[in-house]
C-alpha cells in the first residue's frame, strides 16, 4: 500500500451540519463539548477535594502547574495591571486536553480544526490590540503600527501574521501527528505497534509544548504590544 | 444529518461557536477551580508569612529575655559585691571602735591601779613617818633623860625627817 493510497482512505475533512443555513462542524463542537466536559469535570473533582490545610496529592499537583504559568504570566506582564492569569491557565488547560483528546480511538482534536485555532489566534489578536490601545491610547497605539515609514506596512504585516502564524502552528502539528498516527495504525499490527507508540508518546509531548507555545505566545504579544519605550512614547 | 464535508482550510460558524465554548468555559473553570484555588493558595501564603513572622518574633522575644536575664544577672552580682564591701567596712569600722574601747578601758584600768598605789604609798609613807617619829621621841628621852615637851619635840622631828628626806 503507497502512502498516496493510504492517505486517500484516511478523511481529514469535517462533516458539517446547517442550522438556519449557518454551518458547523460536527465533530469539532462535539470533540471541544468533550474536551470542556472532561476540564469541568477535573474542576468539579478538584474543588471538592480543596484543602485549606495540607493539600492532597490531586491539589498539590494542580497548584504546582497553576503555580508555574500564574507566575510566568505575571513575571512577563510585570508592572502592566493587566489581570490575564484566569485566561491563560484556562487557554492552557483547553488546549493541552484538546491536543491530546485526538490521540484516543475514534475522537479527533477540536485544534485539528483549522476554525479552532483561528478563532483562538483572533481573540489572542483582538487582546493583544485591546490592550495596546488600552495601553497607549487611539493616538498612540496608530503612532506605534503607523507612522514609521517605511516600515509601516510591515508592522501591520507583522501584526496580522501572528494571526495566521499562532493558528497555522498549532493546527498544522496536531492535524500532521494524528494524520501520521493514523497511517500508522492502517499498518498490519506487527508492524504498526512499535512506530504507533512511539509516534504517541511524541504527539503527547507535541500537544504539552504546542499548547505551551501558544499561551506563552499570547501573553508575550500582549506584554509587546503594552511595552510603552522612550521611542514611540 | 451529514450535508457537507469542509475541507482543510475551510472556515464555517464553527470558529464562532468555539470561542464562544471557549469563553463560556473560561468563566466556568474560573468559577469552579481557579478561583478557589487561588484563594486557598492566598490564603496558606498569608498563615505561613504569619507563621514565619510569629516565629520570627519569638526569637526576638526569646532574645530580649536573654538579654534582662542576663542584665538582671549582672545587677545581682553588682548588688552582691556592693554587700560584701559594705560589710567588710562595717567589720573594719566595728574592730577599730571595739580596739579603740579596749584600749581606753586598759588605760583607765592602768592609771586607776595608779592612783590606788600611789595612795597606798602615801598611807605607808604616813604610818612609817608617825612610827619613826615615835622611836626617836622614845630614843631622844632616853638619851637626855628626861621628856621634852612633847609638841616642840614633834615638831623638831618632823623638820629633822624632811630634811632627811631633801637631802635623800
Amino acid at each position: 500500500m503507497s502512502l498516496l493510497t493510504a492517505w486517500l482512505q484516511i478523511d481529514v475533512t469535517h462533516p458539517t451540519t446547517a442550522v438556519a443555513g449557518i454551518e458547523f462542524n460536527v465533530d469539532t463542537i462535539r470533540n471541544t463539548l468533550i474536551v470542556c466536559a472532561l476540564l469541568i469535570a477535573f474542576a468539579a473533582i478538584l474543588r471538592s477535594q480543596l484543602h485549606p490545610g495540607v493539600p492532597g496529592p490531586l491539589q498539590n499537583a494542580t497548584e504546582a502547574l497553576f503555580e508555574y504559568l500564574r507566575d510566568l504570566t505575571e513575571s512577563t506582564l510585570e508592572g502592566r495591571g493587566i489581570a490575564l492569569v484566569p485566561l491563560a491557565i484556562s487557554l492552557f488547560a483547553f488546549l493541552l486536553i484538546a491536543n491530546l483528546l485526538g490521540l484516543l480511538p475514534g475522537l479527533r482534536s477540536p485544534t485539528n480544526d483549522w476554525n479552532t485555532t483561528l478563532g483562538l489566534a483572533l481573540m489572542s489578536f483582538t487582546l493583544v490590540q485591546f490592550y495596546g490601545i488600552k495601553k497607549r491610547g487611539l493616538g498612540g497605539y496608530f503612532k506605534h503600527l503607523l507612522l514609521q515609514p517605511p516600515f509601516f506596512p510591515l508592522t501591520v504585516i507583522d501584526e496580522l501574521a501572528k494571526i495566521v502564524t499562532l493558528s497555522f502552528r498549532l493546527y498544522f502539528n496536531i492535524f500532521v501527528g494524528e494524520l501520521l498516527l493514523a497511517l500508522i495504525l492502517l499498518l498490519p499490527l506487527w508492524g504498526s505497534l512499535v512506530p504507533g507508540a512511539f509516534w504517541m508518546a511524541i504527539s503527547v509531548f507535541i500537544g504539552l509544548v504546542q499548547a505551551f507555545i501558544f499561551t506563552v505566545l499570547t501573553v508575550s504579544y500582549i506584554a509587546v504590544a503594552t511595552q510603552v519605550d522612550e521611542s514611540h512614547g | 444529518m451529514i450535508l457537507l464535508d469542509a475541507g482543510l482550510l475551510t472556515i464555517n460558524a464553527t470558529l464562532v461557536a468555539q470561542l464562544v465554548i471557549f469563553l463560556v468555559m473560561v468563566a466556568v473553570l474560573w468559577r469552579l477551580a481557579w478561583g478557589p484555588l487561588t484563594s486557598r493558595l492566598a490564603a496558606r501564603q498569608a498563615r505561613i508569612k504569619e507563621g514565619l513572622e510569629a516565629a520570627e518574633q519569638a526569637r526576638r522575644d526569646r532574645e530580649k529575655a536573654e538579654q534582662e536575664y542576663r542584665a538582671r544577672l549582672e545587677e545581682a552580682a553588682r548588688e552582691a559585691r556592693a554587700m560584701v564591701d559594705q560589710a567588710t567596712k562595717m567589720g573594719e569600722t566595728l574592730r577599730q571602735e571595739l580596739q579603740q574601747k579596749a584600749k581606753q578601758q586598759a588605760d583607765q584600768i592602768v592609771a586607776q591601779a595608779r592612783g590606788e598605789i600611789d595612795s597606798e604609798r602615801q598611807k605607808a609613807v604616813q604610818e612609817l613617818r608617825a612610827q619613826v617619829a615615835d622611836l626617836a621621841v622614845q630614843a631622844a628621852a632616853r638619851i637626855i633623860g628626861e621628856n621634852l615637851d612633847a609638841r616642840k619635840h614633834q615638831q623638831l622631828i618632823e623638820k629633822t625627817i624632811e630634811e632627811a628626806e631633801l637631802r635623800a
